[in-house]
């Protein structure tokens, strides 16, 4: 007790070098880093061999059980180089306060991602396995770690993103934990043509993909452009993984089905372009 | 009232709303689900074929004969007749310009569809006919006109998962087939099977059209028991007693009991109190099977068993006493034993020593060695499967026309699959789900997420 009476700045909670028990905080340092890593690859692992509905179920668990590691971690560490019985609330503010406005300056953004981070795994905004887009970047999310989330494009590129993004950036998820995800197949058709049968058609496609979720609705929509019609073809695949795979099917067969039908492609005027996702 | 397993039809019609398949208890569904996961995670994901079932080239050492007369094949069309009367009573009573059009909607392999053909023929009905499902890929709607009587009289159509294709132009054509024949005011029967059902529901929304179906009525543990105990044929004048190799366990419930459970419609409660005294063989099999005697019945096949040439020898003594005419002597009740041993046959023997007739053993349930699916199976295996029971089977060129698959991914999926006896082509030339696989397969399929069938 005479030792935290004289507790001032930082440096007075901190225990002797003689008292800190190195080889258990390196330890746990180990146990730690190993645990993560078990976590990283076990969860994937895990569910590629269980059912596939499983997979969104499991995928998210990996940012939880990584903060219940840190916690864990910290909480065996911390009482081994800090002095916690002498720590007290006017110690504890009397200290930050000093420290608070050169700490802040100099890891605000480092320490707005790790909050925002503990965030999302509370409000979920995304998850493992969900396709989002984030400041124009679209791919699926394949970790979600405590500063940052990690995305596969469907180009293979991985794009890290800090997770303080949240705060002042739109976060469009297109599964939000489902297993599947609308997908949408344009086609731009000059304007003679009976559109009636043309949408039945282009409903046809879909049903018959094999990619199809036939238990989700497919929908046919339409509008009218100075330079022809332009029909968006919205359906659901099986698995969200499929989304490009499953694009491309109702892309060629529906080219293929309009050809027969002898219904031609517009030609559309590149300063028409852009509007295209107003449907 | 019917005291004799002849005199009992167990092919019978329901609603198909009123559907239910046999169900296992909670604990050993519970124990299947974590068998198949712990069978999951603990796979090796390589594409070497499993081997198919033994059982077969065991039974190879049974003499031909004696082979045919314990597991007869079925009359599949003869069978299904007279409870099919039996079920359109009302509406081969109306008049044509009344009946209207009854749908059958029926599990794969179930024989519903032969049953149908044969009733047409003894009735001379008009059998619409559908062109082949090369033809049906070309399009068009022209082959549809004039394919109802004239005269008005009753028309059939037996197997509507023929008459389309999952292609754009095949749904156009189906749903012009559907509307016409609706319209047409007419009195017809249609016979389709249940995935072809499930996903013209969702295409062509046809339960719309035709909203009371009806369907063959489950086949659960009283129903197996009396028609697998009727296809064992007698010989040289004894019965076939089939027996659990692992407990000695009679598999059949008495008939008298089978009989009283099937007419008070229940399934599980009554026969349950027989399991005791009985192998607990056929609950397994009618879950399995869901139902569907053409399943049961392959998977019964697999099941029979003759371990080695002392089995051989014992069937062959049993041969010789019943030339002889040998009488064994009563026995009270059998001696049962709840112990269930690896090896049991010493046990099991005891418990045949008495039996009248030749003893046949079947296999412990989780010995079985059904068709399973490949480790790695996944979107290829899954698509080509689909297909196949959505369409009752296809040849191989239009698999490659109606699945969005490389040639090269589509024929190695094909073999992997046939390799491990998911999948045969049939003498129709058309490449179908095997039997005994149908239950490894729709297990795939629903853990994929596909559309399944109702029943």
């Amino acid at each position: 007790m005479d030792q935290c009476q004289e507790v001032e700045t930082l440096a007075d909670l901190l225990r002797n070098l003689e008292e800190i028990n190195l080889p258990l905080i390196a330890l746990v340092v180990v146990a730690g880093y190993l645990t993560n890593v078990l976590i990283e690859r076990g969860l994937p692992w895990l569910s590629d061999r269980l059912p596939s509905r499983f997979r969104l179920y499991i995928l998210p668990l990996g940012p939880v059980l990584r903060l219940i590691v840190f916690l864990v971690g910290f909480g065996l560490i911390i009482p081994e180089i800090i002095n916690v019985g002498c720590i007290s609330p006017q110690n504890v503010l009397a200290i930050l306060g000093a420290a608070a406005v050169a700490l802040g300056f100099a890891f605000k953004d480092l320490i707005s991602s790790i909050i925002a981070g503990v965030v999302t795994i509370f409000e979920m905004p995304y998850r493992a396995g969900d396709w989002v887009e984030i400041d124009g970047d679209y791919g699926e999310v394949t970790q979600v770690g405590l500063r940052a989330v990690k995305i596969l494009t469907p180009d293979d590129t991985v794009i890290t993103i800090p997770h303080q993004k949240l705060w002042d950036q739109n976060i469009a998820n297109s599964n939000d934990g489902r297993r599947e995800h609308m997908v949408v197949a344009d086609f731009y058709l000059e304007p003679r043509h009976e559109a009636a049968q043309v949408r039945q058609l282009l409903w046809d496609v879909a049903m018959t993909s094999p990619f199809t979720h036939l238990s989700r609705n497919v929908i046919v929509v339409l509008s009218e452009k100075p330079w022809g019609t332009h029909y968006r073809l919205k359906a659901y695949p099986i698995d969200g993984r499929d989304e490009f795979q499953f694009r491309s099917d109702l892309t060629v067969r529906g080219k293929k089905a309009l050809s027969e039908l002898g219904v031609a492609a517009a030609s559309v005027p590149i300063y028409a372009l852009g509007d295209e996702a107003s449907l | 009232m019917a005291s004799t397993n002849k005199d009992v039809s167990v092919w019978q019609f329901i609603a198909l709303s009123d559907f239910n398949r046999p169900t296992e208890t909670v604990s050993r569904e519970a124990v299947t689900n974590l068998r198949s996961y712990l069978r999951a995670l603990g796979r090796k994901v390589d594409s070497q074929a499993q081997p198919i079932s033994k059982t077969q080239e065991e039974l190879q050492t049974l003499p031909d004969r004696l082979f045919e007369r314990a597991v007869r094949t079925p009359e599949w069309g003869e069978m299904g007749v007279r409870g099919l009367e039996d079920a359109l009573d009302l509406w081969l009573e109306a008049e044509t310009d009344k009946a209207g059009i009854q749908v059958i909607v029926h599990g794969p392999f179930d024989g519903v569809a032969q049953s149908v053909e044969l009733l047409a023929h003894r009735r001379d009905w008009h059998v619409v006919p559908i062109p082949s499902t090369e033809k049906l890929f070309g399009g068009g709607v022209a082959w549809q006109q004039d394919i109802l009587p004239p005269d008005g009289g009753r028309w059939v159509i037996p197997r509507l998962e023929r008459s389309y294709l999952r292609h754009y132009s095949g749904l156009n054509q189906v749903r012009r087939l559907v509307e016409r024949i609706w319209q047409s005011g007419s009195a017809g029967l249609i016979t389709c099977e249940s995935w072809a059902w499930a996903y013209l529901n969702e295409a062509i929304q046809i339960s719309s059209f035709f909203p009371t179906p009806i369907t063959l009525s489950p086949f659960g543990v009283p129903r197996l028991s009396l028609w697998l105990e009727r296809m064992a044929q007698r010989t040289f004048g004894h019965r076939f007693v089939f027996r659990s190799a692992a407990s000695g366990k009679e598999i059949f419930l008495p008939t008298a009991v089978a009989i009283e459970c099937l007419q008070k419609d229940e399934d599980s409660k009554e026969a349950s109190l027989e399991n005791n005294q009985r192998s607990s063989y056929l609950r397994s099999l009618a879950v399995a099977s869901r139902g569907n005697p053409g399943i049961a019945w392959a998977i019964w096949r697999a099941s029979l068993y003759l371990a080695a040439d002392e089995d051989l020898d014992a069937v062959r003594a049993g041969i010789d006493q019943a030339h002889a005419e040998t009488e064994a002597q009563e026995s009270g009740d059998q001696e049962t034993d709840e112990d269930s041993e690896p090896v049991v046959k010493e046990k099991a023997r005891a418990a045949a020593r008495l039996d009248k007739g030749l003893t046949v053993w079947i296999r412990q349930w989780d010995d079985l060695e059904l068709p399973r699916l490949p480790a790695n199976a996944h979107t290829v295996e899954a698509f080509i499967l689909h297909a196949l029971l959505i369409h009752g089977g296809l040849p191989h060129r239009l698999l490659s026309d109606l699945l969005p698959l490389q040639p090269g991914a589509l024929l190695s999926g094909m073999r992997r699959l046939q390799a491990v006896g998911i999948v045969h082509e049939s003498i129709e030339s058309l490449w179908r789900v095997t039997p005994a696989a149908y239950p490894a397969v729709r297990s795939f399929l629903s853990r994929e997420g596909y559309l399944l069938d109702p029943l």
